[in-house]
């Protein structure tokens, strides 16, 4: 029986948000978090507020992921607190799709000290903050850590490689971002940078419905098209090569591992 | 009570033991050649090499408390392993040269000095070559370990590409 503070395996339990503009990835990103780590055995809600993003919306990829019925952004809060409220009872990981613009957690965050209230509850709260090459993308990150309405010690701002459309190289996309005032003061504050790679048929795969493993393993689904030849060798340098290093740059805390299958490295000579 | 039989990950062996290795260790190096096919694909690869070693009686495995952990740093050494073995095995065949002996390499001529501002910037990151580093003056320590940090993995990027 979890006792309200750990998950039902006992380590702490994680929630992880993704936040960010209309279309830079957090909803590429929280898949590719809830599939990797669902397959190593970890347990993971799936919470999906975004309700503009219909088509590549995580309830597309995860069926059993949690939806607000329709409403306005008070419904929304009050969705997203009675999720809250069950994950502290239950004990589990969930990742929440935000969605973009002013947002239900917006106004939840605005409301009440979410990470100070939930971190007495057990729960720890992880901001993954996604961004693409433009300055505009940290317009979010800045005011939410002006307003200090949520901006968790263990924030993760995530430049998305794969908006990079130009063909220049993401390291020379990305200058504007690594100079950029917000950034570098969120760093000062303990977040840390990562680059989510590119996977550029990551639009067949998602299309299709499909899993990154199914997609790697080069599966077709009834009356659908079969990928491009080399797109299965494609997701799977990805999958098994690339996101492995992407989720190694992670403070292991911030990451929702199966407590029960992970011990520590001492434990472990 | 169940009809139904559990399929196995791979077929059983009778177990080779490898000196100053362990039980896991060893029942991975023998059935390596049978898991390194379904290392990419399958879905669950940790869950089933525990339930087969269980099976198997490993005894090491009796303690269940981080087992999937254990097994999966085991099976890393023994491809470290079984690679290391298989590059000492491969015959060192050395062609005979059809260079002429008085045959010297071109010297490429010294590169221009880097600007003093650049180099007392990035003096500790690593960047590949003709990159340049993010760190600049100025930032703090914590933005500095960052950039050095996306400069490393921009360096191991630039390695993997074919020069343009």
């Amino acid at each position: 029986m979890p006792d309200g503070h750990y998950s039902r395996n006992g380590g702490r339990r994680l929630l992880l948000v993704a936040l960010g503009r209309q279309r830079v990835g957090k909803t590429a990103l929280l898949n590719t978090v809830v599939q990797y780590f669902r397959a190593q055995g970890s347990e993971i809600e799936v919470w999906n507020a975004d309700q503009q993003n219909r088509t590549h919306s995580l309830s597309t990829f995860f069926p059993d992921a949690s939806v607000p019925l329709e409403g306005g952004l008070a419904d929304t809060r009050g969705w997203i607190e009675s999720k809250l409220k069950e994950q502290a009872e239950h004990g589990y990981h969930a990742v929440l799709d935000a969605g973009g613009g002013f947002t239900g957690f917006s106004a939840l965050v605005e409301d009440v000290p979410v990470i100070a209230a939930l971190a007495g509850q057990g729960t720890d709260v992880i901001g993954l903050f996604c961004v693409g090459p433009e300055q505009a993308d940290l317009d979010y990150l800045d005011s939410f850590s002006q307003s200090g309405a949520f901006m968790p010690e263990a924030t993760m701002i995530v430049m998305n490689a794969g908006l990079v459309l130009s063909g220049r190289s993401p390291k020379t996309a990305f200058a504007p971002i690594y100079k950029n005032a917000a950034l570098q003061a969120a760093v000062d504050r303990g977040a840390n940078v990562v680059m989510f790679p590119a996977l550029t048929c990551m639009a067949e795969v998602t299309d299709r419905g499909l899993t990154f493993e199914e997609a790697a393993a080069g599966k077709i689904k009834p009356g659908q098209q079969p990928m491009a030849l080399f797109d299965p060798t494609r997701v799977r340098e990805w999958w098994t090569k690339k996101i492995p290093e992407f989720f190694d740059q992670f403070p292991p805390g911030w990451l929702p591992f199966d407590r029960a299958a992970s011990t520590t490295p001492a434990q472990e000579s | 009570m169940t009809d139904t039989k559990r399929v196995r990950l791979v077929r059983k062996k009778k177990i080779r033991t490898f000196g100053g290795r362990g039980q896991i260790y060893s029942w991975l190096r023998t059935h390596h050649a049978a898991i390194e096919p379904l290392k990419d694909i399958h879905l669950n690869l940790r869950a089933a090499l525990a339930a087969d070693i269980v099976e198997d009686g490993v005894t090491e495995a009796a303690d269940r408390r981080g087992l999937r952990d254990r097994i999966w740093k085991s099976w890393q050494r023994v491809c470290r392993d079984v690679a290391a073995e298989a590059a000492a095995a491969k015959p060192k065949r050395v062609p005979p040269s059809r260079i002429t002996p008085d045959w010297r390499p071109t010297v490429v001529p010294p590169r221009p000095a880097i600007p003093a501002q650049q180099t007392a910037s990035s003096s500790s990151a690593i960047v590949p070559s003709g990159g340049t580093s993010l760190v600049e003056p100025g930032m703090s320590p914590r933005v500095r370990a960052q950039m050095e940090k996306l400069d490393r993995i921009f360096a191991e990027e630039a390695k993997r590409r074919l020069p343009r």
